[in-house]
């Protein structure tokens, strides 16, 4: 489904992503991305959605190259993205968004998405005067909508407590098992990623260290050493 | 027309006082940029003030007597501006701070207006500047060598000044990073407040200067404006060396534009503009105050 | 824990606002039975015009957030247009008015190819830039012959306009039936496309421009339409003013000519459409008050300072909040 070939990004000398090679041929997976801060993973995420272009490699969804399809282009065809920093609609109401997005990309099934994702009670507020936890889940229910076939996910728990972060990771894994989505995630609490991921890829300074399963990552004498310490 | 021969010193000299008046008004633009994040859409309107200014105590005493007062005058004009205006205003958009400095432009336009009225004026030469100097064998106005030195001399001090003292080192902290300046101990406000003061100041200069040289009618200060943040934009937002630049290469698309063709004269800078600002916004110079 | 319909006007109540603003348009025909002075409704002519100018950029503010410093250039561009195609080209009245609003909109569709994807603050800057442009160019001494240069363009045209001759739609009694249903259908054009699907986008894409993109949304075509939208309006503006007065100079290019109309907008507010013309009569009635004394540029100045202080939502929009903090109502921001 997705592939990505030796993809590096550059911004003059730094090299923020270098060779990372990567695929997810499975639907309905949660796939963690963990690394050290620096380690690439919002860069992977941007150079993936077409937010930033690849200084060498190529990106391949269902065998195509798309690496140099524009970012509208990806999600019309299924690739979608939620964002480390919320990014929502403000001065639009939460259900006024989510149909807008949902007429364009031909959603039919938007009551699901919402009951799933527990916006219900806030359909008819105005997006930014919702609390922070619940904006969120709006930022991942605007991936969500079109029946994307991967979502990609920077950060969904970022500011949110350990609890909360445990129940949006039982929210993500229903909402991948029942739409038959995989959701590439990147996250820095690493607990709750061994948690709940059935796949997880770990990379550190741009390079990739290793994808396997939690627990062949756990394993991995890189991984240790970069920053599972004792906690492994 | 042989182009060669009609690019004589002449017109050499012609590109470069039209260039100097644009250097020392850019300089200024430049730094309230750099420094305050804002686009002074009155700078024009400061400029035509100064020219009014100058008019009025040229008439009274004389033109040095103008030369070394009005530019003071603008400066005190700049401290209530960055009292009033932009110390208040940090906190709010770029565009609400461009759109007052515009209805600021347009008070000053009615001030000019109602104490002077809408015919064009003109400023008395200084007698000792009115003659003729031999410039490389063809004679050439005394009053505009005057005009290049004061004003590339003007930028060539502030250059030196931003490279060479403690306080340039410190506005070109402040202009590329305020944040960090400040916690070093910069005083960024006052800063602020001399830098907003020197271009307004300059604004005044470049205005008495113009007196003798351009009229002084009420449509300079639009007029000048939109060439100076042409020249501001495509020198680098903030550059100084980059405004110097771009005001002269100004001057020469006007002179050659003229002989050649006008409508070369008129749609290239503002080519450049467009270019500038939708594929190189960061302009030809080297960014920032530098 | 219900969602309720994000649409509360039930069909009634929407026809009855359809009824009553069909009435107030036709009730505006009679204003030349009920208003006979000539003065007076000469100055509602000009606050017309200055209205649709504030409309045109009113229109785009909202939708795009995007100020357009020099409408001059487009409503004074629009105006030449007329006075060239009448003048030069010898096309009648009617075709020249046709051609005035197809090319200024196509032109406008072109410059908004490039000028869209600017951020804010350049965007205005190259609005302004191209005013000035334009006014050099028309300045040109060269071009004199086809623009009039500094002392503008006269124009004279025999023929009608819809059954009106040149001396009649100079007479604001007669014109004013023009300048009403001209009014009358920007105000219903830009609030059709302001309540379309497209109005929609084009304020969500304001809101959050790379959130549409992520939401498999083109973000440039739509703004290049509503580009040429504004243009198309302004253009509007230009060739009543063209119609009425038959000339065209200079000074209808220039920086306070584009601040009147940037004022009036700023006054009335542009989030619903009649802002920006309300907006306009103010500053029209206000300039007749003040403006026999000259004090027009200390007004309109005076009135940009004050209306982006403390009115940033324009004399309709803080009203408008005021009505809903006394109902209770929460208004979406936009």
């Amino acid at each position: 489904m997705l592939r990505i070939e030796d993809l590096s990004v550059s911004y003059g000398s730094v090299k923020a992503l270098e060779g990372v090679g990567l695929e997810v041929s499975q639907r309905g997976l949660l796939h963690g991305v963990i690394g050290p801060n620096g380690a690439g993973k919002s860069t992977l995420m941007d150079a993936i959605t077409g937010r930033c272009k690849p200084t060498r490699g190529r990106v391949f969804l269902n065998d195509s190259d798309i690496t140099a399809r524009p970012i509208e282009w990806r999600r019309r065809m299924g690739m979608s993205r939620s964002f480390q920093r919320t990014s929502i609609f403000p001065g639009i109401k939460v259900g006024q968004q989510l149909e807008m997005v949902a007429l364009h990309l031909g959603e039919t099934d938007l009551n699901s998405i919402v009951d799933t994702l527990e916006l219900n009670a806030m359909y008819d507020l105005m997006a930014d005067s919702i609390a922070y936890g619940d904006q969120r889940r709006v930022d991942i229910a605007l991936a969500l909508v079109g029946q994307p076939s991967l979502m990609l996910l920077d950060e969904p728990a970022a500011g949110l407590s350990t609890a909360e972060t445990i129940k949006l990771f039982e929210h993500l894994l229903a909402v991948v098992r029942q739409r038959n989505v995989t959701a590439l995630v990147v996250e820095h609490d690493v607990e709750a990623v061994f948690k709940f991921c059935d796949a997880i890829t770990a990379l550190d300074l741009g390079k990739l260290l290793t994808t396997g399963t939690p627990a062949e990552v756990r394993r991995h004498p890189h991984v240790i050493s970069a920053y599972l310490g004792s906690s492994a | 027309m042989d182009l060669l021969q009609s690019f004589s010193v002449i017109q050499l000299a012609n590109a470069l006082a039209l260039s100097s008046l644009l250097t020392i008004l850019a300089s200024g633009l430049a730094l309230i940029f750099g420094l305050r994040d804002v686009m002074n859409f009155a700078h024009g309107a400061l400029y035509m003030l100064g020219a009014y200014l100058g008019f009025a105590v040229a008439a009274k005493f004389n033109f040095w007597v103008a030369l070394a007062v009005v530019p003071f005058l603008l400066a005190g004009l700049g401290v209530v501006f960055e009292y009033a205006v932009l110390r208040p205003l940090q906190k709010r958009a770029h565009m609400d701070v461009a759109l007052i400095t515009f209805g600021i432009a347009l008070i000053l336009g009615h001030v000019v207006n109602t104490t002077w009225g809408t015919s064009p004026l003109s400023v008395a030469m200084p007698p000792a500047l009115a003659g003729a100097v031999d410039l490389f064998g063809q004679p050439y106005p005394a009053y505009r060598l005057f005009l290049i030195l004061v004003g590339f001399g003007t930028c060539v001090l502030l250059a030196a000044w931003l490279k060479w003292t403690k306080s340039g080192m410190h506005v070109r902290a402040v202009s590329q990073l305020p944040m960090v300046a400040r916690m070093m101990g910069v005083n960024t406000d006052r800063l602020s407040l001399f830098v907003v003061c020197l271009g307004t100041g300059f604004s005044g200069l470049a205005g008495v200067l113009a007196g003798p040289y351009l009229s002084v009618d009420p449509s300079m200060g639009a007029n000048i404006l939109i060439s100076c943040l042409i020249v501001v934009v495509v020198g680098g937002l903030g550059s100084i060396g980059g405004a110097i630049v771009a005001s002269v290469v100004y001057g020469f698309i006007q002179v050659i534009g003229s002989i050649v063709s006008p409508l070369m004269a008129v749609m290239t800078p503002y080519l450049l503009l467009f270019f500038v600002l939708l594929w190189r916004p960061q302009g030809f110079g080297r960014g920032r105050v530098a | 824990m219900t969602r309720s319909p994000l649409n509360s006007n039930t069909g009634s109540n929407k026809f009855l606002g359809y009824g009553l603003v069909l009435i107030l348009a036709l009730c505006g025909l009679a204003i030349p039975n009920v208003v006979k002075s000539t003065f007076y409704l000469g100055l509602f002519i000009n606050a017309i015009v200055l209205g649709i100018a504030a409309l045109s950029i009113g229109f785009l503010a909202h939708q795009c957030g995007l100020i357009m410093f020099g409408a001059a250039g487009f409503t004074g561009g629009a105006t030449y247009l007329f006075g060239i195609a009448v003048m030069h080209f010898n096309w009648s009245v009617t075709t020249a008015a046709i051609f005035c609003l197809v090319a200024s909109t196509f032109i406008s569709l072109l410059i908004g190819m490039v000028v869209v994807r600017a951020r804010p603050l350049p965007f205005a800057m190259m609005t302004l830039a191209l005013a000035q442009m334009l006014r050099s160019v028309v300045k040109i001494t060269a071009y004199r012959e086809v623009t009039g240069g500094d002392d503008g363009l006269t124009m004279n045209w025999t023929g009608n306009f819809f059954g009106l001759t040149q001396a009649e739609l100079a007479r604001p009694a007669n014109f004013w039936t023009v300048a009403w249903l001209a009014l009358c259908g920007v105000m219903l054009l830009a609030w059709w496309v302001g309540h379309s699907r497209t109005g929609e986008i084009l304020r969500a894409t304001k809101a959050n421009e790379e959130r549409m993109r992520f939401s498999g949304f083109n973000t440039y075509v739509p703004r290049v339409l509503a580009f040429g939208l504004a243009g198309f309006i302004a253009a509007v503006s230009g060739l009543l003013l063209g119609l009425h007065t038959a000339f065209a100079s200079p000074e209808l290019l220039d920086f306070t000519t584009g601040a009147n109309s940037l004022v009036s907008m700023l006054i009335g507010g542009a989030s619903v459409v009649t802002g920006p013309i309300l907006g306009a009569l103010l500053y029209t009635v206000g300039q007749d008050q003040f403006g026999a004394s000259g004090h027009l540029e200390l007004l309109t100045g005076l009135g940009v300072v004050v209306v982006v202080l403390a009115f940033p939502k324009g004399a309709i929009g803080f009203l408008q909040s005021g009505i809903d903090r006394f109902t209770g109502r929460k208004h979406a921001s936009n």
